[in-house]
């Protein structure tokens, strides 16, 4: 190999508008040491940054490895936004397939979706729904996570399930939307035309159901149609602020479980909401232990957009099982409040023996605490 | 008209509202300096040490403070917050809360038994809310509800906060009340509402240390090892809770590893605050040496993001720091301190850019935060009571040309009130506001003041028994840790003449001041003895003290027992305090026959030189002649303006040509002004009050000067092929052919020919990267395509500077360090190579245009140097008093200096400066008259031949021959006698050793004091007879 820095590296500066996203950078170095990924591998955001600016392009290796879960972002004295920057980056190259999971299935699906189906997803659920409610509720792709991820575990279909059970126990019979998928990972991967294909349908869903309030249970859903689709005079509202705000008309088995609970990216570092996820399990009567990083320090759970599911994922994956049975041992619950990390995390769960011996539960909120909540409410 | 009233409202009594208190109240003016804490000091009397000389805060400071108690037009008004501002410049009227102590001011004595007594808590601001750990060794707040502020507090005076007395919430306790003997408990004193009538407003409000635990992540108040570095500092300090071991608050065990956080609260626009504080790298360069010093072993890390050494003398430090000290700098921000459950250990996580690249963990026993300057908890007061002007973050806004004034006419700020900034500099602003102030309020001087009363002087005798004091002072621990002072004490009361003696905490502090008059007066003494430390700091203080009471000032005598025995000596401690028993009784001996001194009142000449005629120069001479002197101003240039002229557009975008016609217009206009252009000042005379010169053939006298000469661009032949190509240029040549060159691509290497490894230049020129990030911005501007590259080794653009570097950071300018070991290279064809450490590799670039940053480097000042006897740094600037307090003031008295031949530095620096070099020379000329120095040289006539040795020997001119007719019996001879100019005579005594019949004597060292001295210590016989010889 040769010795790199023995051989100048031409610069030649492009007029790249992207860049414009970087340019506060001092060189402080705190991404780097603070990326989830740099546990795990030799990424390194600020030198993408700094060789950015030089004027170097980056590979899909490096567009395709960020995660983009903002803990960079959180922290950057500069306000530097990595995450956006490397969304606008991806925007601009065809990324590889061989860099999505599963064989890129689900971007095939969504593409699928987007461009060669009329209408959207179909759900069905046991419980009552009022196609003229005000309030209406979408579960996201969850009964096609069934169908192509296969886990033996975990049943997707079970969240919507799960909140529609909760939905009806306090006493709202809802409006049940078949929308397409919300677009979350086509606008991250950077394919925006696609993403507006879908954002428009949509939309156009949503307005026409006349609806004031929709309920979302994946936290990539609430920050899309919050922070994306813009939908004036339609208030979002994740699945952990309805339990929140309807908590009084909630009663609780009593319960010895213990739980504790993962921040996703686009719930907590996107959005800010924190605390709804905590009332709510605290108010079912189970003890909640923190994780050792929470909050803004929530680490990701691994893998974004469907983009490279490999050995430095799981890696990740294990650390937050690790941190999870820290906080609650083999027994206790870690509860997240989005679909993708519920599948994420629950898939690395089915690897046993000689990956790993943890044997904690992972549960999407709303199923866990419709679990814990009195049937006959 | 507004009828002007001659007194001024001085707001903090801080470092800042000291010094500009001192030099109002040094012309007349009489000043009412209000601090909102109950003694004055501020931030600095809370330091250690300061950087670069690291000298002792207090042992500086505390001379300082007490001049401000004791003078007589100060007013202090400690513990009193202003409440509003009314009435015009000129004529204000000020209301302010004189709040409750509790603490009845006439009776307290400062003796500290309330505090001793009282049995409350509460947390310990002047400690930064370090702890002390109880029975059980949990931690507990550690300062009483009553207390002294600190041991040298001025005024020394106890006070209650009573949101916390027990009494005053719950009327149970009062157990101070009880316990204090002079009765000066008083809990029914309420707060009063006091108005004051005055002509001008200094704001000197100062800031607060970042409040740390505003930002999650660096778990401050969580984890008992993550302090900051005003805590650190408390910890390093002699008189702090552990007096001066370093200890870490968790176990109380020294720390063996320890790591610096810079830019904490600084540099961070995710919390709204782009600032740079200016002053956090150097405070923690400095506290990482005096670990090492505590403690070589220990292992220090200071995690940067640019190293901020631009200050005189501090590139030089942070060299050393490095060096000598092996301070570890790592170039990076930690992104995460965990805490180590089983010892507390701090574990940092930090990606390190040298040696094998990645991200690291490092185990610390201590972790430091560097918190920044935060002027906000003044934000209300400086907004709604005096309705000025301020910045978003807090910081008053001025006018980059009159950095002293405010939007509020007659209302003057200086220090970190208007931006972050360290000592040096802010001593230097405050002077500019007081000399703002003093020539607002010119036409009212001496009205608002009283004379001064000195009692009856106490009539001494060479005939009379001598009764001697003696104070052996602590000096905190720096004397009392090698030496016994109770024990020299007790010795010094055996012999005969020592008629009182006692061992002060420190004998300066503002009480041990009161004591000793006392003494004075109950004993009777007539000669005083203080073995303490340097007379160069405070032998000036005892003998006001002297004074005070009506005992002549040179029936005194200071041993120096800290730099002679106990600093030098600290390991031979028996040996320390048999040599602390010599001095002391050498100095009896002398003691007793010493004889009063009288200082002789001299004329001086009220008007000034200023030499130079740039923006400093300029200035200087404005604001000298605006208060009423008249001033000479020489340039040497045909034209005023200096190198201000040669610089089109400021990084403000001020153009140099602008600013100096508006200075030129106003000098020509002056007619107290005398300027002479093309000229140079020669055959120089004369010293303090009464120099002569001559300036184009006309002769010209003077009682002071400022020496304001400039700096110029560096040159940088040699240097990456400069003056080889056309297309390698200076900063300088790139703002002159501006217009003309259209690069593009641009590299700029910065520190060309400064931060060097050998002298002259090994300092940071300070204002070169701001000039450089100007001159990309401009580029930019212009042509938003053209590529512009700044290679750099740190970026220095300190307090708001920092703006700039975002804005052409944001306009896609790039930079890339480069280390000393592997610099940029200049290939023949004129590519640019240079080893970015930051990816680990070599880039090469292809400039059109190679732009290099060269330093100032000051005019030639070799001559002035000579002719006014002032010395000069090993950077060739001309070297001030004090680096650190007197950045204005030449050892040389009735010599200042301003501008960039003190040291690079922004155009409003040199403003502020100069304004602050007039108002000494204001002060001095102010009173009209000199006092001579009492110890000086005395030529008997008698013996004297006039051999005119003498006169060649005297480094200040102070001797002349004079032809002197001599009658006789019978015929009349002339003779030649040398005579003594008692204005200008330091009493150095070089005259005397070279007098060949020994016709000169040395006031107050005549030879038989010092035999006897000499005498006393080489025999060491406790009998020796040391009664004076009448």
């Amino acid at each position: 190999m040769i010795k790199s820095d023995t051989i100048p590296t031409k610069v030649e500066i492009s007029s790249n508008t992207t860049l414009s996203i970087i340019r506060d950078c001092f060189q402080c170095g705190l991404c780097t040491s603070i990326c989830p990924l740099r546990k795990v591998s030799k990424y390194n955001p600020r030198g993408i940054i700094h060789s950015s600016l030089l004027g170097h392009s980056l590979g899909n290796d490096d567009l395709t490895t960020c995660l983009t879960c903002s803990q960079c972002f959180e922290e950057c004295p500069q306000e530097i936004d990595f995450p956006a920057f490397i969304r606008e980056s991806r925007s601009k190259i065809v990324l590889n397939e061989e860099n999505f999971a599963h064989n890129n299935i689900f971007n095939l699906l969504q593409i699928f979706m987007a461009e060669m189906t009329e209408s959207g997803m179909k759900f069905s659920f046991e419980g009552e729904i009022n196609s003229e409610s005000s309030i209406a509720y979408f579960p996201g792709c969850v009964d096609l996570f069934d169908q192509f991820l296969n886990l033996k575990t975990v049943k997707f279909h079970q969240i919507g399930q799960s909140a529609m059970n909760l939905i009806n126990k306090v006493g709202i019979k809802p409006n049940l939307l078949s929308l397409k998928c919300c677009g979350h990972d086509a606008y991250w991967t950077g394919d925006t035309e696609l993403f507006e294909k879908i954002r428009k349908y949509n939309e156009q869903i949503i307005r026409k159901a006349g609806i004031s309030t929709l309920l979302v249970s994946c936290a990539e859903c609430y920050y899309t149609f919050e922070e994306l689709y813009k939908l004036e005079g339609i208030k979002i509202q994740h699945i952990s602020q309805f339990i929140d705000q309807h908590q009084s008309k909630l009663e609780f088995k009593e319960n010895l479980t213990k739980v504790t609970y993962h921040d996703p990216c686009r719930l907590g570092r996107f959005m800010k909401e924190y605390e709804s996820s905590r009332n709510v399990l605290k108010n079912t009567g189970a003890s909640l232990i923190e994780l050792a990083n929470n909050r803004k320090n929530a680490i990701c759970c691994g893998v974004s957009s469907w983009l490279r599911c490999d050995d430095q994922s799981r890696a990740i994956m294990l650390r937050k099982l690790e941190e999870a049975t820290q906080a609650v041992g083999n027994d206790g619950n870690l509860v997240v409040g989005c679909n993708k990390c519920y599948a994420h995390l629950n898939c690395v769960l089915e690897d046993k023996k000689p990956q790993h011996e943890y044997q904690l539960k992972v549960k999407e909120l709303g199923i866990f605490v419709d679990e814990l909540s009195n049937k006959n409410n | 008209m507004i009828e002007k009233i001659g007194s001024v409202a001085v707001i903090g009594g801080g470092i800042a509202g000291i010094q500009a208190s001192l030099d109002l109240a040094n012309q007349g003016f009489l000043v009412h300096l209000i601090e909102r804490n109950p003694s004055i000091g501020g931030r600095m009397v809370q330091l250690d040490k300061t950087f670069p000389t690291l000298d002792c805060a207090m042992c500086i400071l505390g001379p300082k403070l007490v001049d401000v108690q004791r003078h007589p037009n100060i007013k202090l008004l400690t513990y009193c917050e202003p409440s509003s501002l009314s009435g015009s410049i000129g004529n204000f009227s000020l209301k302010y809360i004189k709040k409750a102590r509790y603490v009845d001011a006439l009776k307290c004595t400062g003796c500290g038994v309330c505090e001793e007594k009282c049995p409350y808590w509460i947390h310990d601001d002047f400690n930064a809310g370090l702890t002390r750990k109880d029975k059980r060794g949990r931690d507990k707040p550690a300062r009483k509800v009553i207390s002294i502020p600190f041991p040298q507090a001025v005024p020394k005076l106890a006070y209650i906060q009573a949101e916390t007395c027990r009494y005053i919430q719950k009327g149970k306790c009062g157990i101070c009340q009880k316990n204090c003997d002079p009765g000066a408990i008083d809990y029914n004193q309420k707060d009063e509402e006091i108005e004051i009538q005055i002509g001008a407003v200094i704001v000197a409000t100062g800031f607060d240390p970042f409040s740390a635990e505003k930002i999650s992540s660096l778990h401050f108040g969580e984890f008992p090892n993550v302090v900051t570095t005003l805590q650190f500092e408390r910890l390093l300090n002699a008189s702090g809770p552990t007096e001066g071991e370093v200890i870490r608050p968790s176990d109380q065990r020294n720390p063996k590893k320890i790591a610096f956080l810079q830019c904490v609260g600084s540099r961070n626009p995710s919390i709204d605050r782009n600032y740079c504080s200016a002053a956090c790298c150097m405070f923690a360069i400095k506290e990482a040496i005096m670990a090492k010093e505590h403690d070589p072993s220990v292992e220090v890390y200071v995690f940067y993001i640019d190293i901020r050494a631009f200050g005189k003398g501090f590139e030089e430090f942070y060299q050393r720091a490095i060096k000598e000290f092996k301070i570890n700098f790592i170039k990076s921000r930690v992104s995460e301190i965990r805490e180590n459950p089983k010892n507390n250990n701090l574990i940092l996580k930090y990606e390190d850019f040298e040696g094998i690249q990645g991200v690291t963990s490092e185990e610390m026993d201590m972790v430091i935060l560097s918190t920044g300057l935060d002027p906000s908890s003044h934000r209300d007061f400086l907004e709604n009571c005096l309705n000025l002007n301020l910045d978003q973050y807090g910081f008053v806004i001025t006018d980059p040309l009159k950095p002293l004034e405010t939007n509020r006419p007659g209302v003057y700020v200086c220090g970190v009130s208007s931006g972050p900034k360290d000592i040096p500099d802010t001593v230097a602003q405050a002077s500019g506001a007081a000399a703002k102030a003093a020539i607002l309020l010119k036409d009212v001087r001496n009205t608002q003041i009283e004379e001064i009363k000195l009692p009856r002087p106490i009539k001494v005798n060479l005939t009379d028994e001598s009764r001697i004091g003696v104070l052996i002072c602590h000096c905190g621990h720096n004397i009392a840790s090698v030496i016994d002072c109770k024990e020299v004490a007790e010795y010094a009361k055996t012999f005969p003449n020592v008629v009182y003696a006692s061992d002060p905490m420190y004998a300066c502090a503002a009480d041990t001041q009161e004591v000793l008059k006392e003494a004075i007066k109950e004993h009777k003494l007539n000669r005083i003895i203080v073995a303490s430390c340097t007379p160069r700091t405070h032998a000036p203080l005892f003998r006001s003290t002297l004074k005070e009471v009506g005992l002549n000032e040179f029936l005194f005598d200071l041993v120096n027992l800290r730099e002679h025995v106990s600093w030098v000596h600290s390991h031979e401690r028996e040996d320390a305090n048999e040599k602390a028993k010599d001095l002391v009784r050498g100095a009896i001996a002398r003691t007793c026959r010493l004889e009063p001194l009288l200082k002789e009142k001299i004329p001086l000449i009220q008007k000034a030189l200023v030499i130079g005629g740039g923006c400093a120069g300029m200035t200087s001479a404005l604001d000298i002649s605006k208060a009423g002197y008249p001033v000479y101003l020489i340039e040497k240039e045909d034209q005023l303006g200096g190198e201000l002229l040669k610089i089109p557009v400021l990084h403000n975008g001020m153009k140099g040509i602008e600013i100096v016609e508006e200075l030129k217009k106003k000098v020509l206009n002056d007619p107290n002004i005398t300027l002479f252009t093309g000229a140079e000042l020669a055959d120089l005379s004369g010293s303090v009050g009464n120099f002569k010169g001559i300036v184009n053939g006309q002769k010209i006298e003077f009682g002071g000067v400022i020496l304001a000469t400039g700096a110029e661009s560096f040159i940088p032949s040699g240097y990456y092929n400069y003056g080889k190509k056309s297309n390698i240029i200076t900063q300088k040549e790139l703002e002159e052919n501006f217009d003309e060159l259209d690069p593009k691509t641009v590299v700029m290497i910065q520190c060309v020919g400064s931060r060097e490894s050998e002298p002259p230049r090994t300092y940071c020129s300070r204002i070169c990267c701001t000039g450089a990030i100007k001159n990309s911005i401009r580029l930019k501007e212009r042509n938003p395509d053209v590529n512009v590259f700044i290679l750099y080794k740190d970026i220095r653009t300190y307090g708001d500077l920092e703006d700039y570097y975002l804005k052409t950071r944001q306009l896609g300018t790039i930079f890339i360090r480069y280390t000393d070991e592997r610099k940029p290279e200049v290939k023949i064809k004129g590519t640019v190579e240079i080893f970015d450490e930051m990816l680990g590799r070599t880039l090469r670039i292809n400039p059109d245009l190679i732009v290099l940053s060269v330093p100032l480097v000051p005019k030639p000042n070799e001559k002035l140097s000579q002719m006014f006897k002032v010395p000069r740094g090993s950077d060739q600037f001309f070297l001030e008093a004090h680096i650190k307090l007197r950045p204005i003031d030449f050892a040389t008295d009735g010599i200042f200096l301003a501008g960039t031949g003190h040291y690079p530095k922004f155009t409003s620096e040199s403003i502020y400066q100069a304004s602050g070099a007039a108002v000494r020379v204001m002060a001095l000329l102010a009173p009209g008259y000199l006092l001579s120095e009492g110890a000086i040289a005395e030529i008997d006539q008698d013996i004297c031949r006039g051999c005119g040795r003498c006169e060649e020997i005297c480094p200040y001119k102070a001797i002349e021959l004079e032809v002197k007719a001599i009658e006789l019996e019978t015929e009349t001879i002339k003779t030649v006698k040398a005579y003594v100019n008692p204005g200008v005579c330091k009493g150095c005594g070089s005259c005397l050793v070279t007098c060949p019949v020994t016709a000169i004597t040395v006031k107050h060292f005549p030879d038989k004091t010092i035999e006897a001295q000499v005498e006393s210590i080489l025999l060491k016989t406790e009998q020796l007879d040391i009664k004076q010889t009448p």
